[in-house]
């Protein structure tokens, strides 16, 4: 009982649309177990100050202020932004830390492909991602970069450092700067800072630290580590957007599909029921044989779906569908993500297409195959 | 070996009830060659039907082997005209898209044999039914006598004790009805029960037919 | 017959394919405890959330630090910066009242 054509384009279809579900899924779930890594190691709370809604630097003097506040054991404020480098049309995100000291050195040397410590020790190197580097590369910067300041004057700093080629997916479009340098860069004001990062003693205080600063300055906004995790979880939302839209589509395509077999078989697969009804086969024969077919059909699609998204996402870096996640930047990283299968992924997968695809198959035969014979050859 | 009692069967046609059996009663005995005679809507196709077990007749009761078949759950009725009961029909009703083999090999698919004997079991009655050359052709790529040989090995594919044939030779020019009718006599040699329901004349003179009955509307002429 | 066992066969290979495919990238693509470890000290030297994946605009490069401002910075309507603004989602925690979607 095989149609080939037609049973070839529902198993092609079949497969295509697990393939394209099971992909997009993984390449999420990758994305947010990346994510997931490296949460408890961000800062505890991170405090931002607003004017007329507008994140604006927050002045130096509040740090000592805020280390009055009970619970809190470390305050550092940052300095971080953006410069954009015209000639690429992008932006690099630059990242001020205290002048390299010797607690650093051992990180960075851990982090970082070639690192040059003398070049630091002078205080204007910089350690940059590896998307930075191939930009820079690009417009004929090799051991070296001129940032224009703000007042329009060149700053040449040398790179002493390159990330590993592991960490490109957080430091792809990074620039670790003394802080000196990035507040020239930046033309910022060296009594403010871009914002403030709090430590506490007791995590579960945090709620009741950030309403007493939210008291003593009303003009700030804390981010915890929680809001961060919860901004994690809805990275992706699954109600909107892209994801809404890739859903119907595969829901449509397959409603379809199901639609077209649960419609009633044609009246040449009923008579065939009749000739096999004639010829000695029992219902419970047919029925079991239009299981076994519609079993290794949809079966085999959905196995081929899935292993083919394994290799399409994870061998081949998901050509075509990455640029959906990383958009049109020239700064892209390598789309490396970690290996991570979510079993009840793929098994709401299979419940959702396996199961359906039998029953719509089984249920009309089972209706043909109880009429009488005759009746149905006539 | 077949027994009907006072069958009766009848058909809605639109609104009115249509009699295609009318209270026919009949024995034929194992190994037994009878011959249907009818013109066309006289009922025979349905009385072939109805042994077979296609059909339930509207009152009434037929046996097959002791068995009365109107009474029989699904899966042993199918299990009965598997085993027993080979069917040529009129039509033939083989599946369009599949080979000659395969029609002929699909009587033996539920007993769960190796694919191996399967062949070998099919490609011997194609070779006696003369079509075993055709093997693998797909069969709505046949002629028509070629089809109705394969509709033949097909029946004959599991040895049944019991052939019912619907106008085995509509289809077949003289020198292939003469082989049919040869068929015909070595099963009867064989012993296996014949009941052929036909207008062909050529088998109303056969020395190896034991009877022949005469249906008209329904009815059986004695 | 043949038709069933060549399905099986195929079924079979593609078990094998996907089981040897799932071997082979736990143990090339996998997180191991060095990467993991690596990656947790850069990010407590840097101390910025979210990847480096999309570099288009502020709001999606570092969504989870950004504000209703943020999505407003560059003009008065919100820029889409299509894919990414169609994919990421903006964080729930940064009261975008004008843009939340209702359906």
């Amino acid at each position: 009982m095989r149609r080939f054509g037609k049973s070839f384009f529902i198993f092609f279809i079949l497969s295509l649309l697990i393939f394209v579900l099971a992909s997009v899924l993984m390449i999420a779930d990758a994305i947010k177990l990346e994510l997931n890594t490296t949460l408890k190691t961000l800062p505890q709370i991170t405090l931002q100050r607003f004017i007329a809604g507008k994140q604006s630097d927050v002045p130096l003097e509040r740090v000592e202020a805020l280390l009055d506040i009970e619970g809190i054991t470390a305050i550092t404020p940052r300095v971080w932004g953006y410069y954009y480098f015209k000639p690429a049309g992008v932006n690099f995100s630059i990242v001020g830390i205290d002048a390299y000291e010797e607690q650093y050195s051992k990180t960075l040397s851990n982090l970082t492909q070639h690192f040059d410590i003398k070049l630091l020790e002078k205080e204007n190197g910089m350690i940059i991602g590896e998307g930075v580097k191939k930009i820079l590369r690009e417009n004929y910067y090799t051991d070296f970069f001129n940032f224009i300041t703000s007042e329009g004057k060149w700053q040449r700093v040398h790179i002493a450092g390159v990330f590993h080629s592991d960490l490109a997916l957080e430091s792809n479009d990074l620039i670790l700067l003394p802080k000196k340098l990035a507040y020239a860069i930046f033309g910022m004001d060296e009594h403010k800072a871009t914002d403030i990062i709090v430590k506490v003693a007791n995590v579960k205080e945090i709620a009741t630290i950030v309403q007493k600063i939210n008291e003593r300055y009303p003009d700030m906004r804390a981010i915890t580590q929680d809001d961060i995790r919860v901004s994690y979880q809805n990275i992706f939302d699954y109600k909107s957007g892209f994801f809404l839209a890739l859903f119907s589509i595969c829901a449509f395509a397959f409603f379809i599909i199901i639609y077209d077999k649960t419609s009633g078989l044609s009246s040449e697969e009923k008579r065939e029921i009749g000739i096999l009804k004639a010829i000695g086969w029992s219902s419970d024969d047919i029925l079991k044989e239009k299981f076994y077919e519609s079993f290794t059909l949809s079966l085999s699609a959905f196995l081929l779906g899935v292993t083919g998204s394994l290799f399409y996402v994870y061998a081949l870096q998901a050509p075509l569908l990455r640029n959906l996640f990383m958009g049109y930047s020239a700064l892209k990283p390598s789309f490396a993500l970690p290996f991570s299968v979510d079993v009840s992924m793929l098994v709401l997968l299979f419940l959702l297409s396996v199961p359906i695809y039998i029953a719509a198959t089984l249920i009309p035969a089972w209706r043909a195959s109880t009429l009488d014979a005759d009746e149905v050859m006539r | 070996m077949i027994v009907l009692h006072e069958v009766c069967k009848q058909f809605m046609q639109g609104d009115e009830e249509a009699h295609a059996l009318k209270k026919i009663s009949l024995e034929i005995k194992k190994g037994e060659c009878v011959v249907l005679k009818g013109s066309s809507g006289s009922g025979k196709s349905t009385l072939l039907s109805l042994i077979a077990g296609l059909m339930q007749p509207s009152s009434g009761t037929i046996s097959v082997d002791g068995k009365e078949i109107s009474k029989l759950p699904e899966s042993f009725s199918a299990q009965l005209r598997r085993k027993n009961i080979g069917f040529i029909f009129q039509k033939f009703h083989l599946i369009p898209h599949l080979s000659a083999l395969e029609n002929v090999i699909a009587p033996l698919i539920p007993e769960n044999l190796s694919p191996n004997s399967l062949e070998e079991k099919a490609k011997a009655v194609m070779e006696q039914c003369g079509i075993a050359h055709k093997a693998k052709m797909r069969v709505n790529r046949l002629s028509g006598g070629e089809q109705q040989r394969v509709a033949i090995a097909r029946a004959l594919v599991n040895n049944p004790s019991i052939i019912l044939a619907d106008e085995p030779t509509a289809n077949l020019d003289e020198t292939l009805s003469m082989a049919l009718i040869t068929e015909c006599e070595t099963l009867k040699q064989q012993g296996v029960t014949q009941l052929i329901a036909t207008h062909d004349p050529l088998f109303f003179e056969l020395p190896f037919v034991d009877r022949i009955i005469e249906i008209k509307n329904g009815e059986m002429i004695l | 017959m043949h038709v069933r066992y060549t399905f099986f066969a195929l079924l079979f290979v593609l078990g094998v394919t996907l089981m040897g495919q799932c071997i082979y990238f736990f143990s090339a693509h996998a997180l191991s405890p060095e990467k993991i470890a690596s990656k947790e000290a850069f990010s407590e030297l840097v101390g910025l959330p979210d990847l480096a994946l999309v570099n288009e605009a502020h709001y999606v490069r570092h969504r989870s630090l950004s504000g209703v401002f943020a999505y407003f910075n560059e003009s008065p309507e919100l820029l889409e910066y299509f894919p990414s603004t169609f994919v990421y989602r903006y964080a729930p925690y940064s009261h975008p009242s004008r843009i939340e979607r209702v359906f």
